[in-house]
């Protein structure tokens, strides 16, 4: 096996066997916990309510009750996106490959390439993936299968379940991945001081004529990581925007029932990632204006201007109130 | 005239597809009136469901509209007011949450005005249900219980159950029945409930719509369905084969068995006064009224569901 090859996969397995190991655990102490009430057998008495907390006071008991159902689902949202993403922005300083195989006579700028280069890619390609997610974790409750047919069919306005899914899911999230991301950069500073203030100038290494290497490092000299990050949140919610539109559209289905709830997620899914690559294939083609325009930072080199965040963030709100809407629509 | 809990005028849905349009419920009018226990029957594909999904708001109507307690399920603003007034129980019993005691803590939140925790355990403990049981245990019957169980003790103005017995032995069917009768009709509650299961509902419905191929075939009180219809032998000589009062006619030499809807009494007096000897004459169950009015109506359109260009 090759060095590379085991080094991917022991990160893999850093990254992920933390969480396969929690998931075991909790559905463990879960299992353990029925099969006790099990034999306890008690009769049914439910446990008190517990009083609202001064956020929770303005909303109707209903309201109340979906919001806490909501808040323990999404629970492990904000740790999961959070290691995943301090995992993912970790990599290249806890992996010795940076430091023994790179050209670079300054293996801290090496260092640097890697994380921001890291980071570009995680705008260009994770970012599609986890706004799609939170779209589907969004629209599960009002769209799919029990969850929809149960909570459609209590005494709650479809624009509540909607907006406040979407505000708790997206925001724990986008906390998730930032504070994954600083958690990361200051892990970063601590073990080997703010490498991004202390660039050289020019390229520390021998150069031939040219050598990429230099175009490579002139573009991380120009790179600017606040942009970079902020892409992080706006790419998010551009994706998201696209893939609420997809899963609420009112797709109508010929038989007895209106839709079927077992088989559109995974329609809507395959539909999202094949609309993903399409996606992916455009903005890698040689005309930057589009990645620009809509702030997909995902490339090193100038970065566009903070103004146009706002683009994506319009388009997405527009996109979310036109699934918002579509939703009303739908048939679950 | 008892007010309305429910009412549908000319209620169509009709579902597009690559093959063409099936008209799944085609112009129902129903009227349940407040207070009542309304069956709604009809076969497979009858267009039960798609009828309740509308009531409910999980369908949309192609046209038509609906009324809950006066409210527009197809409103979002009248839809929240009308929802807190029902009970539901689909046709698919999957359950949400781990076992049915996480369900009914889920679910008495939702109705805090008129949940009934009481109503709750002693529906637990007459249909014997084991609610610490995870629902990827349970049987199909234990579920149908918990699905029932989470919308009788809401204790709301009305209960929808769709195909509500799915599962059910008969000792907790039995036990089913008799919580619906005592407990849910009283205060006035009203009760819709589906099914193709007829001896149940001959039991405790007061008012009966028969469905077919999504069209409405008959809705009365039960107790004037079952006086409507008879099954009426008569023998003598040129004895009629249609009439307006003749549902079905099978002669065999010069007998006739005639199955009589609407005023059968009447058909039967002119049949004397017209010679002819009535060798017999029953009242019909409802079953036997079900499928007779399902053959009158399969006799009489050759395609089923498809929209007439």
């Amino acid at each position: 096996m090759s060095g590379q090859l085991q080094s991917l996969l022991v990160s893999i397995c850093l990254l992920v066997g933390p969480i396969v190991v929690f998931g075991v655990y909790k559905v463990r102490r879960n299992l353990r916990g029925i099969r006790q009430a099990e034999r306890d057998a008690l009769g049914y008495v439910p446990k008190p309510e517990p009083k609202p907390g001064i956020l929770l006071r303005g909303f109707s008991a209903p309201e109340r009750k979906y919001l806490l159902q909501l808040l323990r689902t999404t629970r492990y949202a904000f740790p999961l996106m959070s290691w995943l993403t301090l995992g993912i922005f970790s990599l290249p300083i806890l992996d010795p490959r940076f430091f023994n195989h790179n050209t670079w006579n300054d293996p801290l700028a090496f260092l640097w390439f890697r994380t921001l280069l890291g980071a570009a890619t995680f705008v260009g390609i994770s970012c599609f993936i986890f706004g799609m997610i939170t779209a589907a974790a969004v629209l599960a409750t009002l769209r799919f299968g029990t969850a929809a047919q149960f909570f459609r069919t209590r005494p709650l306005g479809i624009g509540f379940l909607y907006w406040t899914s979407l505000i708790v899911v997206l925001g724990s999230e986008l906390a998730g991945m930032l504070t994954g991301v600083g958690v990361a950069m200051l892990l970063l500073a601590a073990i080997h001081g703010p490498i991004w203030l202390h660039l050289p100038t020019a390229f520390p290494g021998v150069v031939t004529p040219n050598d990429g290497r230099l175009e490579l490092y002139a573009s991380l000299l120009a790179t600017s990581p606040p942009r970079i990050f902020l892409s992080i949140c706006t790419t998010t919610v551009l994706s998201l925007g696209v893939s609420a539109v997809l899963l609420a559209a009112p797709y109508s289905w010929p038989g007895r029932q209106g839709s079927r709830p077992n088989v559109l997620p995974a329609l809507a899914m395959a539909f999202g990632m094949c609309s993903l690559i399409v996606l992916r294939a455009v903005l890698d083609l040689n005309d930057v204006h589009l990645p620009t325009w809509l702030f997909v930072y995902s490339r090193l080199g100038p970065p566009p201007p903070y103004a146009f965040a706002l683009i994506p963030v319009a388009i997405s709100a527009c996109l979310l109130i036109l699934a918002r809407y579509l939703i009303g629509k739908s048939e679950v | 005239m008892n007010a309305l809990a429910i009412e549908t005028h000319s209620l169509t849905k009709v579902f597009s597809g690559i093959r063409g349009a099936t008209r799944a419920v085609d112009g129902l009018s129903i009227s349940v009136p407040e207070g009542s226990i309304y069956g709604l029957l009809g076969r497979n594909s009858a267009g039960k469901t798609t009828t309740i999904r509308m009531l409910m708001g999980l369908a949309r109507p192609t046209s038509g509209s609906s009324r809950i307690f006066g409210l527009d399920p197809t409103s979002e603003r009248e839809r929240v007011a009308m929802l807190r007034l029902v009970g539901y129980v689909p046709e698919d019993k999957t359950l949400l949450g781990l076992t049915a005691r996480k369900l009914f803590e889920l679910n008495r939140c939702f109705y805090p005005e008129t949940w009934s925790d009481d109503l709750a355990r002693k529906a637990v403990e007459r249909l014997e249900l084991p609610i610490d049981t995870p629902f990827l245990k349970l049987s199909m019957g234990n579920k149908t219980k918990s699905a029932l169980i989470t919308a009788i003790a809401q204790r709301s103005r009305l209960l929808i159950l769709d195909e509500p017995t799915t599962g059910l032995d008969p000792v907790s069917l039995d036990a089913l029945l008799g919580l619906l009768v005592e407990d849910c009709t009283a205060d006035g509650r009203t009760i819709l409930v589906s099914s193709h299961q007829l001896a149940e509902i001959e039991q405790i419905s007061d008012h009966i719509g028969i469905l077919d191929r999504g069209k409405l075939l008959l809705e009365d009180r039960l107790d004037q369905i079952l006086s409507s219809f008879r099954r009426v032998t008569a023998t003598g000589t040129a004895l009629p084969k249609i009439g307006p009062a003749i549902l079905s006619a099978r002669s065999e030499g010069n007998s006739s068995q005639y199955i009589l809807q609407g005023d059968p009494n009447s058909f039967v007096a002119g049949l004397v006064s017209d010679g002819a000897t009535v060798a017999d004459s029953a009242p019909l169950s409802l079953n036997e009224i079900f499928l007779e009015l399902c053959r009158s109506q399969k006799a009489e359109e050759p395609a089923f569901g498809e929209v007439q260009p």
